[in-house]
């Protein structure tokens, strides 16, 4: 066992000391000898950057949760918080022709650049003039409508029963429509 | 943090439990398996797909306020290459430390696009925060590594820590915005109704059959009492391994029932709570076991 291959004593952490005068310094052994050096010779310091890099965290995550701040990563954590009931709101969006004619944008084609986008639907009515036309003409756009036939888009916040079985579809409760674009 | 319970005044015990020595084989461990779950997040969207959003429709997250829109194609399938190969060093333990924070920061600012939409997406949440006390973890760690430094202690016991206190704060704002109703009303049973229409939805027929049944309150009670008792239960060794199974469980029963995709929270609490220092233990009993047999038979 071991055949007959003496080593110089190790240190206390394993650390072979008197290798580097028989032969140079092998990177293995260059990194072992600085991983020992680095973290053995001070542990105040490691204590202290933990401390540091602790009270940062904890201290972010807690300021976060605290004033329902989203920085993300960092979170206010309302992860299906609010109670649901039989109600559900959906938003979505309908383009007026210039006959007067009224259809719904189907949000859920839209290319998969376009996932998500209709997060943005209930915060629009907030926007500027141009940023509520720039947004509307991205997604009418993108649904393939022809921009000189719209004369208007209509933001649309609907509430409708939520079916208690697969093969029943979600039933209208309400519609109001929350915001009008009038298209030039 | 070790097997026992400090008392709530000693801060200093708490200060020794937290900051004490820790063993570099269980620091590279976690290292490597939560960079492995970073591949697997990374691997897991086709990131590309976000290039092409219209600058109208983008609501960049603070840390990619920068940006005007989502960066073209290209960059983010560089962005994820880059990160797929720090990945694979990072396990090959080729300068681990570095590799890491490359791997991590090519997630986060993929995520950071993703949740760029208007709502806050959590997927990756709890996976990347989790990571950041690992960014400070020594980079000569390895696994089966015997030493026991105070380097290597902290960053996985903080990466618990903060795991425990989303986990917390996750069932607290339930507390705080909906009180018992929470548990005590239909609530469940709608999320389930409502979450098998989902496309996503796994098993649409079981979500709609547990939702009518008087299931429902006790499994969100259950999850509720899981989310806040996450620091008393990550604290002790042995309910840890109750608090994975439960969140592991619920996790999969979100994931299954109304589609949504979690699994990097389940994987980080795995990964995080996963005994890496008595599989060493046993390993090497094993390996003494092994090499002495035939001298032991010789004889």
């Amino acid at each position: 066992m071991g055949g007959g291959c003496h080593r110089p004593s190790t240190g206390r952490l394993g650390g072979r000391a008197g290798v580097s005068m028989d032969r140079p310094e092998s990177k293995s052994d260059a990194r072992r000898h600085r991983f020992v050096r680095n973290l053995n010779a001070a542990p105040d310091d490691n204590r202290r950057l933990g401390r540091i890099v602790a009270t940062v965290l904890v201290g972010l995550l807690v300021f976060c949760f605290a004033t329902e701040s989203e920085w993300w990563p960092f979170s206010g954590f309302s992860l299906f918080s609010q109670v649901r009931g039989p109600e559900q709101t959906s938003w979505n969006l309908y383009v007026v022709d210039s006959q007067g004619a009224r259809e719904a944008v189907a949000l859920d084609s839209l290319p998969e650049s376009h996932w998500g986008s209709h997060h943005v639907l209930p915060t629009l009515p907030d926007a500027s003039g141009e940023e509520q036309r720039a947004a509307a003409r991205a997604w009418v756009q993108a649904a393939g409508y022809d921009l000189d036939e719209v004369e208007q888009v209509q933001v649309v916040r609907t509430v409708s029963l939520v079916p208690t079985d697969l093969d029943a579809s979600a039933r209208e409760v309400s519609q109001t429509v929350t915001l009008t674009i009038d298209f030039p | 943090m070790s097997g026992s319970v400090a008392s709530p005044v000693d801060l200093r015990q708490l200060d020794q439990a937290v900051f004490g020595p820790g063993s570099a084989h269980r620091v590279a461990c976690v290292r490597t398996a939560l960079v492995v779950v970073i591949g697997l997040r990374l691997i897991s969207h086709q990131w590309w797909s976000l290039s092409g959003r219209p600058a109208e429709l983008f609501r960049p997250v603070p840390i990619v306020s920068w940006l005007a829109t989502v960066p073209s194609a290209w960059l983010l399938v560089a962005v994820e290459v880059v990160g797929l190969t720090a990945v694979v060093l990072c396990v090959m333990k080729r300068w681990p430390r570095i590799t890491f924070v490359l791997a991590w920061a090519s997630l986060l600012f993929l995520a950071a696009l993703h949740s760029s939409s208007g709502k806050i997406m959590h997927n990756e949440v709890l996976l990347l925060l989790a990571c950041v006390p690992l960014m400070f973890a020594p980079g000569g760690a390895r696994v089966w590594d015997r030493r026991e430094t105070v380097a290597s202690g902290w960053p996985p016991r903080l990466a618990l820590i903060v795991v425990a206190l989303v986990y917390f704060m996750t069932g607290l704002e339930k507390l705080m915005n909906s009180g018992r109703d929470w548990v005590a009303s239909d609530n469940l049973s709608w999320v389930l109704y409502a979450g098998a229409q989902s496309d996503a939805s796994v098993l649409p027929a079981l979500a709609i059959a547990i939702a009518g049944t008087w299931l429902p309150p006790v499994i969100a009670g259950l999850s509720l009492t899981l989310e806040l008792a996450a620091p008393v239960l990550l604290w002790g060794r042995r309910t840890r391994y109750l608090f994975a199974a439960g969140i592991v469980g619920m996790h999969v029963g979100i994931g299954l029932l109304i589609g949504l995709d979690y699994s990097a929270w389940a994987l980080t609490v795995i990964v995080l709570v996963f005994p890496w220092d008595q599989l060493r233990q046993a390993t090497s009993e094993e390996r003494t076991t092994t090499r002495f047999l035939p001298i032991r038979l010789a004889r």
